[in-house]
């Protein structure tokens, strides 16, 4: 099949036909202004409104932060996400809740379930898991490249992701994703180093993101980074794995087995 | 002023004269936002406000017969920022069942893989690409909607064809 091909069947899986659209169009082309207010899109972005407000804050931040010094500034920009400690801190605080698991249990695994913008996400938002590609096996253990979506975003504010084995002892660690532009940085304390898709990276017990409106595009058009992350489980690891994601207002947690072999 | 009103200002054109123009770019605009975006209610709300933003700037258009690359620019524009204010991936089914290493080639073996290195690519390598093979657009049209030259595009478009499969040559991958 030639790559053309491959295209237009992928797209039209997801493209059905909309013979209503002209006619939704021109009604609301034509339509008054003050008519079209009851037109509006059946999704609006909800945060619309505080994306100007922190936009001001942010050029303010800017000018305070070059006032203040320029090794104060590049400091900043060296940083890899712009997360407050403090912020951090505070969502580090909140107490874990992963469903603990008598001898025997087996692993209380959460079913994926059909999102109607994303296909199969595991999770009940609004950060889902929704990609799970294996990367490879090294000495350390396994490693799998999480994708994770964000939506709707209803607060500005950070989120942080943390994981357990819910079956063994065995660590799992977080990598900041080497070979794209990620959004998600690996946070937390250092448990050591390992070397992951022909990187060596930092292992760290944690990962977290800031929200859209802190995140740097990686180019001038605006567009942000995706929400990647190695996920690491140690050899040893039960593949059974609890995860807690903590945001502005939310806490969600699920419980995913990669059914990694060996295991 | 008077809302009603402010819309007749921006009407300086014959309704049924724009709506005859704007009609058949709809759907090639729907098919765009699809490619761009992998959800079609998302796609249905850009084309709209596409459309709307064509129509306030209808007057700006002075070749009508580049109508379809002007509206697509558009169209292209609201997608972008509709990704912006949407911070998700769809990718695959969600975690894998089974463990495998992942090969240049098993990475396509479904459609979602497909849409999946599309939606790896940047957003200006996503729109040629969408423009060029999905709604079949001459290089020149394509080169019209990006704003660039025809070599630009032309460039680009092997540099979108080469992220998304290193594996496979340029001319291959142009049959």
């Amino acid at each position: 099949m030639s790559l053309r091909s491959q295209i237009q069947h992928a797209i039209d899986d997801v493209a059905p036909p909309a013979p209503m659209l002209e006619r939704r169009v021109k009604a609301f082309v034509l339509t008054d202004e003050r008519d079209r207010k009851h037109l509006i899109p059946r999704r609006q972005p909800r945060w619309v409104a505080p994306l100007g407000l922190i936009a001001a804050a942010l050029v303010l931040a800017l000018v305070a932060g070059l006032f203040i010094g320029g090794r104060f500034w590049r400091t900043q920009n060296a940083a890899p996400a712009a997360i407050s400690q403090n912020e951090l801190n505070s969502l580090e605080g909140r107490p874990l809740l992963y469903p603990s698991l008598g001898e025997g249990a087996p692993c209380p695994t959460t079913a994926p379930a059909l999102n109607q913008g994303l296909g199969m996400v595991v999770g009940a938002g609004p950060v889902y898991l929704v990609n799970g590609d294996i990367y490879e096996q090294g000495d350390w253990g396994y490693w799998v490249n999480l994708g994770f979506s964000y939506y709707p975003i209803t607060s500005p504010g950070a989120v942080l992701i943390r994981a357990r084995d819910l079956k063994a002892d065995a660590q799992v660690a977080f990598a900041t994703y080497p070979l794209a532009p990620t959004a998600i940085n690996a946070a937390g304390p250092v448990l050591g180093t390992a070397d992951v898709v022909n990187h060596r990276v930092q292992l760290r017990a944690e990962a977290a993101f800031p929200d859209p409106w802190h995140v740097k595009p990686i180019d001038k058009k605006g567009d942000i980074p995706n929400l990647y992350v190695l996920f690491g489980m140690q050899r040893g690891s039960s593949g059974c794995v609890g995860f807690q994601i903590d945001g502005p207002n939310f806490t969600e947690n699920f419980v995913i087995n990669p059914a990694v072999p060996g295991l | 002023m008077v809302a009603g009103q402010a819309a007749s200002a921006v009407q300086p054109v014959n309704e049924q004269a724009f709506t005859d123009l704007l009609a058949p770019l709809v759907q090639p605009g729907y098919r765009l936002a699809c490619a761009m975006l992998h959800d079609s209610q998302l796609a249905e709300d850009v084309v709209q406000e596409a459309s709307l933003i064509a129509w306030r700037k209808i007057k700006r258009l002075e070749d009508r017969s580049r109508a379809r690359a002007w509206f697509l620019g558009i169209v292209a524009n609201e997608c972008r920022n509709a990704r912006r204010r949407r911070w998700w991936r769809g990718v695959t089914f969600g975690v894998p069942p089974t463990l495998s290493v992942a090969s240049g080639e098993d990475k396509w073996v479904s459609d979602a893989d497909v849409r999946d290195a599309l939606r790896r690519l940047s957003h200006e390598d996503q729109l040629v690409v969408s423009l060029y093979f999905y709604l079949d657009m001459p290089l020149d049209e394509v080169a019209t909607v990006l704003g660039t030259k025809v070599e630009a595009a032309r460039k680009r478009l092997y540099r979108a064809i080469h992220r998304m499969r290193p594996d496979l040559a340029v001319e291959e991958a142009l049959r």
